[in-house]
C-alpha cells in the first residue's frame, strides 16, 4: 500500500494520539492497541482526496477507536456479569445436610484428584482454584486453548463420575 | 446413571452437555454467541435446567479442593511416576468405564495412558532407559517396561521414538496387535483410523503384524503400514521430512485427496469433523500448513474447493 496522506498525517500525530488515548483509557497497553486500531481504520480509507482536513480526520478516528474500545469493554463486562450470575448459587439451596455431604464429597474428590495425570490436575487447579482463564493457562504452558479445555473437561468428567457412583 | 439431589434422573447425554457448558462458561472471555447458545440449550427442557443446576453446584463445591501444592512443582513434560497411581485408579473406575467408552472414547484413552496430548498439543517425554518420545496431537502412550523388553503401547495418535541402544532389551512399540522392534534408532509409529504406519528415520526396525512370521524390515527413509491383525505391507521409500513434518509443527500434502487432507488437519482441532457427502468429488490438494493454525488451514482448504465451513467451537466443524 502506498503511504497515503492520511498515513503521513497519522505518523506526524502519533505521539499526540498516544498521549490522548492513554489519558482516555488510563492503561498504556490498551492505549497501544487502540492506536494500532486507529492505524488499521485509516489504512482502510480508500479515497483520502475527499478529506479536506487530514489532521482532524485522524484525530477523530483515534477518538472513535477509543469509544469503540469502551463499548467493547462494556459488552465484555455485561457478559462477564451475566456468566457470574449464571454460575453463582441460590442461597435457599444450602442446607446443613448439603454442607456435610459437601465435605465428604470433597475428601473423596481430593483423593481422586491425586490419581489424575499431573498435567491435567494442575491445569484444572489453576482454573478452578486460582481462577486463571483458559487463554492465560494456554499462554503460560505454551499449549492451545482447546488443550486446556480438554484437560479441565477430563478432570471434571472423572470427578463427576466419582460423585455419581457414590449416589 | 447418577441420581442427583434434585430428585429425578438426568439422562447421561444431557449431563455430559451440562458439564461441557460448565467448563466452557468458566473459561473466561465467553462470547455473546456462546452465551446465547447456552441459554438455548438450557431452555430445551426442565431436565436440561436441572442438569445444569446440578453441575453448577458441583463446580462450586470444587472451588474448595486442595490446591495447596499448586506452586510446588512446575508443569512440564509428563512424568513417569504416575504409572503406579494410574493402576490404582483403574480398579476404581472399572465399573464406570463401559458406559464412558461409548460416550467419550477420547477421554477414556487419556485416562488409561501414562502420557497423553490433547488436540493441537505436542509433548516430549523421557523414558526410564534414557530413550525419548515426541508425542503429536491427540496421542496416548502406555509404558510397560519389563526385564529384557522395553515395551510401549501406542494407544492412539502418533509418536516418534528415539531409542537409546541396549542390546539386552529390545525396544518394542505395540499398536493394533502389531509390533515395531528396534535395538536402537529413531522411528515414528502412527495409529490412526485402524491403520498403523511405521516410518524409520535411522536404525533398523522390524515390524510384524498378525503373527511374528509376517515381518518387514525397515531402514532409514522407509515406511510400512498394517491394519489390525494383518501382515505389514512391503517397505517403501518415503520422504521422511514430509511424512514427519509434524515434528516441526507442519503438515505437508502432495496431491492428497481433499477428504483425507481435511481429516489429517482435523486431528489438530478439538472439534468433530463432519464432511458432507458431495464433497467426495473434491480434487486433490497440495499445500503446507502450520499445525497450530489448523482451523484456518481447514477453512483455506475448503475455500479452494468452493466449500463452506461452519464451526461450533469445541463441538463440531461442518464442511459442505
Amino acid at each position: 500500500m502506498a503511504l497515503t496522506r492520511l498515513m503521513t498525517s497519522f505518523a506526524t500525530l502519533r505521539p499526540r494520539i498516544e498521549a490522548l488515548t492513554r489519558g482516555r483509557v488510563g492503561c498504556s497497553a490498551t492505549a497501544e492497541d487502540i492506536v494500532q486500531d486507529t492505524w488499521i481504520r485509516l489504512s482502510n480509507v480508500r479515497h483520502d482526496d475527499a478529506i479536506d482536513n487530514h489532521a482532524a480526520f485522524t484525530m477523530r478516528a483515534a477518538k472513535n477507536a477509543a469509544i469503540g474500545h469502551f463499548r467493547k469493554q462494556q459488552r465484555r463486562n455485561e457478559i462477564d456479569a451475566e456468566v457470574n450470575e449464571l454460575l453463582s448459587s441460590s442461597v435457599d439451596e444450602i442446607s446443613p445436610e448439603r454442607i456435610v455431604m459437601g465435605r465428604d464429597m470433597l475428601r473423596a474428590v481430593d483423593k481422586a484428584l491425586q490419581t489424575m495425570p499431573e498435567r491435567s490436575r494442575r491445569i484444572f487447579l489453576m482454573n478452578r482454584v486460582n481462577s486463571i482463564s483458559h487463554r492465560e493457562i494456554a499462554r503460560q504452558l505454551g499449549i492451545s486453548d482447546e488443550a486446556v479445555y480438554y484437560h479441565i473437561r477430563r478432570v471434571v468428567e472423572r470427578l463427576a463420575e466419582l460423585r455419581d457412583s457414590n449416589g | 446413571m447418577g441420581k442427583g439431589q434434585h430428585g429425578s434422573e438426568i439422562e447421561r447425554g444431557v449431563a455430559l452437555d451440562a458439564r461441557d457448558w460448565i467448563v466452557r462458561l468458566t473459561a473466561g472471555n465467553v462470547s455473546r454467541q456462546d452465551l446465547d447458545r447456552f441459554h438455548a440449550w438450557r431452555a430445551q427442557s426442565p431436565e436440561h435446567a436441572r442438569a445444569f443446576a446440578r453441575e453448577k453446584e458441583f463446580w462450586q463445591l470444587l472451588r474448595h479442593v486442595d490446591g495447596s501444592d499448586l506452586d510446588a512443582a512446575p508443569v512440564s513434560t509428563p512424568k513417569l511416576s504416575r504409572s503406579v497411581s494410574r493402576r490404582k485408579f483403574l480398579v476404581g473406575a472399572a465399573v464406570a468405564a463401559s458406559a464412558v467408552a461409548l460416550a467419550a472414547p477420547r477421554i477414556m484413552t487419556w485416562m488409561r495412558s501414562d502420557f497423553a496430548t490433547g488436540a493441537g498439543e505436542q509433548a516430549t517425554a523421557a523414558l526410564p532407559d534414557g530413550s525419548t518420545m515426541l508425542l503429536n496431537t491427540n496421542s496416548a502412550v502406555d509404558v510397560d517396561f519389563q526385564p529384557g523388553l522395553r515395551l510401549v503401547n501406542l494407544l492412539a495418535g502418533e509418536v516418534e521414538f528415539s531409542i537409546r541402544p541396549d542390546a539386552g532389551a529390545p525396544f518394542r512399540v505395540a499398536a493394533l496387535g502389531g509390533n515395531s522392534d528396534a535395538n536402537e534408532g529413531i522411528y515414528a509409529v502412527r495409529s490412526i483410523a485402524d491403520e498403523v504406519t511405521v516410518t524409520a528415520s535411522s536404525g533398523a526396525i522390524a515390524v510384524s503384524g498378525g503373527s511374528a512370521a509376517n515381518m518387514v524390515s525397515l531402514t532409514a527413509g522407509q515406511q510400512t503400514r498394517y491394519r489390525s491383525g494383518d501382515a505389514p505391507m512391503a517397505a517403501t521409500d518415503v520422504n521422511v521430512a514430509n511424512e514427519l513434518a509434524w515434528r516441526s509443527g507442519r503438515v505437508v500434502f502432495e496431491g492428497r485427496p481433499f477428504g483425507s487432507a481435511v481429516g489429517e488437519l482435523g486431528r489438530y482441532v478439538p472439534e468433530r469433523l463432519v464432511i458432507a457427502t458431495h464433497t467426495h468429488d473434491a480434487g486433490p490438494v497440495s499445500a503446507v500448513f502450520l499445525t497450530r493454525d489448523a482451523h484456518d488451514a481447514i477453512e483455506a482448504l475448503a475455500q479452494t474447493q468452493g466449500l463452506t465451513v461452519r464451526r461450533v467451537p469445541g463441538v463440531v466443524i461442518v464442511i459442505s
